[in-house]
C-alpha cells in the first residue's frame, strides 16, 4: 500500500522559472505531488511547518542563507522529512557542511532531467544521495 | 530534429532553457552563448535552425545580434526573450529581424510552441496586431 503513496514535495528556490521547470520534471514520471513552493527561507520554514512535506527540494542558496545554514533551521524546527539540495555549481565545502547539518541529498541542476525523480525517491526512502556531478566535485577537492 | 541554440547571460536562466529543451521531443541543443557576440559566432559556426536569445545582454545586446544574424547568410530563425512585455518590445524584436518574441514568464508554457512556429516559417508575435 505505502509504495503507491505520492511523495509530497516542497520546492524552495528563489527563481520562479526554475520552480516551474522542476514541477514539469516531477509531473511526468508520476508518484510526486508538489504541495508548495517558497522563494526564501522564511516562507519555506512556514510552508514546511504547515504542510509537513516528505521531501524539501531546495536551492543551495535560499535567501538569506546557504543550504547548510538553511538545513540547520529546518532541523531545529523539527522537520523530519528528507532534504535534497540542487545546485548550479556544487562546491565541496558546501556539500559537506550541508550534509553535516542534516541534508540527505545533493545534486547539480544540470542533472535534473536525468536524476531528479530517482534522487527524490531515494532520499524519501531514507538513503543518502550524491549525484555523479556532486560526487565528482567532492573527489576533485580530495585530490 | 530541430537544432536549437540559446543565448542568455544569466546562468540560472540558461539552466532553465537547457532543462526545458531537454523536455521537448525533436529538439536538440547545439550551442550556448552568454552574450550577443557569442550568439552571432554560435550561429556562424553551428547554423542552428532556431536561436532563443535574451534581449538584454552584455557586450552585444540581443536586438543588435538579431539584426546582424538577419543580415548574414544564415538561415537561423531568432526568438527574442525578455522580462519586459508589451507591444513596444515585441515591435522592436520584429524590427530587429526576429521571427518571434516571448516574455520570460511564459517560457515554461509556450517555448515549445514558439520554437515549432518559427521553425515552420511562421511568426510568433501575439502582442502585435
Amino acid at each position: 500500500m505505502t509504495e503507491n503513496k505520492m511523495i509530497r514535495v516542497l520546492i524552495a528556490d528563489d527563481f520562479k522559472a526554475l520552480r516551474d521547470v522542476i514541477k514539469l520534471f516531477l509531473e511526468r514520471p508520476g508518484g510526486f505531488e508538489v504541495i508548495g513552493e517558497a522563494p526564501n527561507l522564511g516562507e519555506a520554514l512556514e510552508r514546511a511547518r504547515e504542510m509537513q512535506p516528505d521531501v524539501i527540494l531546495m536551492n543551495d542558496y535560499l535567501p538569506p542563507n546557504n543550504s547548510a545554514l538553511a538545513s540547520a533551521r529546518f532541523r531545529e524546527q523539527g522537520f523530519s522529512g528528507a532534504i535534497l539540495i540542487i545546485s548550479l555549481q556544487p562546491e565541496p565545502d558546501l556539500i559537506q557542511q550541508s550534509f553535516a547539518n542534516g541534508v540527505n541529498g545533493f545534486m547539480d541542476k544540470d542533472e535534473i532531467a536525468d536524476y531528479l525523480a530517482d534522487a527524490v525517491r531515494r532520499v524519501h526512502e531514507g538513503n543518502i544521495y550524491l549525484s555523479p556531478k556532486a560526487e565528482e566535485a567532492l573527489n576533485r577537492a580530495e585530490t | 530534429m530541430i537544432r536549437v541554440a540559446i543565448a542568455e547571460d544569466h546562468p540560472e536562466m540558461r539552466q532553465v532553457l537547457r532543462l526545458l529543451l531537454r523536455r521537448f521531443e525533436g529538439v536538440e541543443l547545439v550551442c550556448e552563448a552568454s552574450n550577443g557576440q557569442e550568439a552571432v559566432e554560435c550561429v556562424n559556426h553551428h547554423q542552428p535552425d532556431v536561436l532563443v536569445m535574451d534581449i538584454s545582454m552584455p557586450e552585444l545586446d540581443g536586438l543588435t545580434a538579431a539584426k546582424q544574424i538577419a543580415d548574414s547568410p544564415a538561415d537561423t530563425r531568432v526568438i527574442l526573450i525578455s522580462v519586459h512585455e508589451g507591444a513596444i518590445v515585441a515591435r522592436a524584436a520584429a524590427a530587429a529581424g526576429a521571427q518571434g518574441f516571448i516574455t520570460k514568464d511564459k517560457l515554461v508554457d509556450s517555448l515549445q510552441l514558439v520554437i515549432k512556429t518559427v521553425y515552420q516559417g511562421k511568426q510568433y508575435f501575439p502582442e502585435l496586431p
